[in-house]
């Protein structure tokens, strides 16, 4: 019962994060993976953020395990495509970008901007402390604002908007 | 790896993009200290940075988790194969009884033809009549007339 309301309330959240680090064409399949795991696992006595952290922590470990393997099989290379729209190169740029972080880094950035995790839920998905999720969330914006500096000076988003993700 | 690594901050600067990070992540800021932050010119563009590079994020990939997606629950699998079965069932039925009730008699046009085969003029009378004799070679007995 417990494990259907995590599902509930975490489903898109653990999606939207798996889309970010590996890809949509694999996300789904990760996703349900990671809700077959809370369902097998004792779901700890904690606070609500508790278990967000806990429930991220385990899909952060599946797609470790995930790209770890796709590591090992050979790589695919896609073909360029000429007449993507503008904002599907906005998307690969970014993908790129984010590619190019450290992978703790990576996951920081996007359980923050993507998934909206807490300082503190953060730290306990990734067992870091308050302090390190802060530094490297900076360095992350840091290193991205550097590698789509072009993008972010002409691309094709005219307005911005402050929002909790 | 350090976290700190590949930042070259002033100290300042790095004040400066702590509180504008604090605000962009939904914490309490001092008024005040934001008001300096964001005097600076590059704090400025580093705060608009941080709101695109967020807007980028969420827009590159989809948000929400398709439920189609996901396999049905073995009761649901249960459930639409005992309906596939009733219906397949329901038409077997159906259909026998259909095909009972509606059975097409010999139609007449059959009896005619049947009729219509027997030879018009009977047959002739017999002039001779043989009986089977086991054993008798019939052949050469009719060489010999």
């Amino acid at each position: 019962m417990k494990a259907q309301a995590l599902f509930t309330a975490h489903r898109d959240g653990v999606f939207r994060y798996l889309t970010r680090i590996v890809g949509p064409s694999e996300a789904s399949d990760l996703t349900q993976e990671v809700f077959l795991r809370v369902t097998r696992a004792a779901v700890p006595e904690t606070t609500r953020n508790g278990e967000r952290a806990w429930v991220f922590s385990i899909a952060r470990n599946l797609a470790l395990n995930h790209q770890r393997d796709r590591d090992r099989r050979p790589e695919t290379v896609a073909l360029d495509d000429a007449a993507r729209p503008a904002s599907q190169d906005t998307a690969v740029a970014m993908r790129q970008a984010l590619g190019r972080l450290a992978p703790l880094d990576r996951d920081v950035f996007v359980l923050r901007e993507v998934v909206g995790l807490s300082y503190d839920e953060i730290a306990g998905s990734c067992d870091l402390t308050a302090d390190a999720v802060r530094a490297r969330l900076r360095r992350s914006r840091v290193q991205l604002r550097d590698a789509l500096a072009p993008l972010l000076l002409n691309g094709s988003t005219p307005s911005v908007r402050l929002y909790e993700p | 790896m350090n976290p700190d690594d590949a930042l070259h901050e002033s100290p300042d600067e790095n004040r400066r993009r702590t509180i504008v990070d604090m605000l962009v992540d939904g914490e309490a800021v001092d008024k005040s200290a934001l008001r300096d932050a964001l005097n600076d010119a590059g704090t400025r563009d580093y705060f608009i940075d941080a709101l695109l590079l967020r807007q980028l994020a969420v827009a590159m990939a989809p948000n929400t988790f398709r439920a189609e997606a996901r396999p049905p629950a073995p009761a649901a699998r249960v459930l639409r194969w005992s309906a596939a079965a009733v219906a397949a069932l329901t038409t077997a039925v159906a259909g026998y009884t259909l095909g009972r009730e509606h059975t097409v008699p010999p139609t007449v046009s059959e009896s005619r033809t049947v009729e219509a085969a027997r030879p018009s003029v009977p047959a002739p009378e017999p002039t001779r009549t043989i009986r089977f004799e086991p054993g008798k070679n019939w052949i050469s007995s009719m060489e010999g007339q």
